[in-house]
């Protein structure tokens, strides 16, 4: 057999070893599962189940109590406050945490406020974590802050537009929750 | 053509850049592998913060789509060495053959092909070493380690949704860039003998349209190029410049040298 052909030969060994090597690093545990919810859908997380009840949409008032006791913020600043009904259906305390929580509107996207948050649910006991027992029944007002400015130029207010259907996202990896909440960025049902 | 190709391709020059590149490129996945490997450690422990990290990705740590800022430098150090390096075997071709307006269209067309090439398999080679290691997971604009898909960004949309597809595309534009920058040197050396102006002319060329990357968010040979950390680049570029000018130089001597 001549050199070329077991050039060949190695060449197509390794090829498939390749091949088998790429596709056993892309199989299985490495990809992500994404769920998607309907508006008022009821969806699990961590065994506990989750309601979207309320979507409140707050511009900053200067005059409000909420706007100056949680910050002094921008004029333009706008609050997207996410009300959400949870129930443990573990047999076992849970405790579940906000830290992957996120709001979308088109390109535009925010985690939660950790301070506001804090400040406005009593519930939660330590750093962004609430306890639940089993079967116990909790309210949790998850707030989402947007600043806009007066620049035009402003990529904040490029990406949010009239028709931006709004969703809430929990966690990235490996199971991503999107809720689609049913209404646009100005507050419509969609 | 296939003469001059094999002329350029199969000169020391040629090889060991090849070679010298992969060596980084393999240095390049070999970091991005411990990234991987501490990133699925955070997500797998307790931590509450572990949601919330996103695994290394395929299309975040290939040449060109990394945050990382050596990828970029790589990049342009490829860029660099396939300019001067055809630059440099055309114009000694000239100096001493004096090149004959009839193989003008042949010889341009080597050291273009040559200069893609030096470009493509580098592109190649880091992306299947890659790929032997990292998965290739969909970019996760919420992660905030996917620049290449933020707002605003050149082909962000196609990127989220068919980010092998720009992947591949971005590779082809970019070797045909460079291999186009290949051919300045050469064009030079039809009519300036200096090989300091032949090779000086398109690195001042490469330091300038660096230096508008700069100054604008999008970077000009690099277009995809989503990393921020500008002026780092800038000074790296400028310093790869001077390695290789100095080299060159040192390259000429020692031709001089040995002809007397």
């Amino acid at each position: 057999m001549s050199i070329k052909k077991y050039i060949v030969i190695i060449c197509a060994l390794l090829l498939g070893a390749l091949v088998f090597r790429v596709s056993s690093v892309n199989s299985g545990s490495d990809q992500r599962i994404i769920h998607d919810y309907d508006p008022g859908e009821k969806f699990c997380y961590n065994g506990i189940t989750m309601n979207t009840e309320k979507i409140i949409f707050k511009e900053a008032d200067n005059s409000d109590v909420f706007w100056n006791t949680v910050r002094n913020r921008s004029d333009n600043t706008y609050a997207v406050m996410v009300e959400m009904k949870m129930m443990n259906e573990n047999n076992e305390k849970t405790y579940l945490d906000f830290s992957s929580f996120y709001l979308s509107m088109g390109y535009w996207f925010s985690n939660m406020d950790i301070e506001v948050f804090k400040l406005i649910n009593p519930i939660v006991k330590d750093n962004i974590r609430i306890c639940m027992e089993p079967g116990a029944e909790a309210d949790v007002m998850i707030p989402f802050f947007i600043y806009f400015s007066n620049d035009k130029e402003d990529p904040v207010n490029k990406v949010i537009t009239s028709e931006s259907e709004v969703v809430l996202s929990v966690g990235l990896y490996p199971v991503k929750y999107n809720i689609y909440l049913g209404i646009n960025s100005n507050g419509e049902i969609v | 053509m296939k003469m001059e190709l094999k002329k350029i391709v199969c000169s020391k020059v040629y090889v060991i850049s090849l070679v010298l590149l992969q060596v980084i490129s393999f240095l390049l996945v070999k970091s991005n592998i411990e990234i991987s490997n501490e990133k699925i450690m955070a997500i797998q422990s307790p931590d509450i913060w572990g949601n919330m990290i996103y695994p290394q990705s395929l299309y975040n740590s290939v040449l060109g789509f990394s945050e990382n800022i050596i990828f970029t430098e790589i990049l342009y150090s490829i860029m660099l060495l396939g300019m001067l390096l055809n630059g440099k075997l055309m114009v000694c071709d000239s100096k001493c053959d004096r090149v004959k307006y009839a193989f003008f269209n042949t010889k341009q067309l080597a050291v273009f092909v040559s200069g893609f090439f030096l470009a493509y398999i580098t592109f190649t080679v880091n992306c299947l070493a890659t790929s032997l290691f990292i998965p290739a997971i969909n970019p996760e604009v919420m992660s905030l380690e996917f620049p290449t898909a933020y707002y605003g960004k050149i082909c962000s949309a196609i990127y989220v949704k068919h980010p092998l597809i720009l992947l591949l595309l971005y590779y082809l534009v970019m070797s045909v860039i460079l291999g186009l920058v290949s051919t300045i040197p050469f064009l030079l050396s039809l009519k300036i003998h200096n090989i300091v102006i032949c090779n000086g002319v398109p690195v001042v060329t490469a330091v300038g349209i660096a230096w508008l990357s700069y100054q604008k968010n999008h970077a000009a040979f690099g277009f995809l190029i989503p990393v921020n950390l500008r002026l780092r680049t800038f000074v790296i570029v400028i310093a790869c410049m001077i390695i290789l000018i100095l080299i060159n130089i040192i390259f000429d001597l020692l031709i001089r040298r040995r002809n007397r």
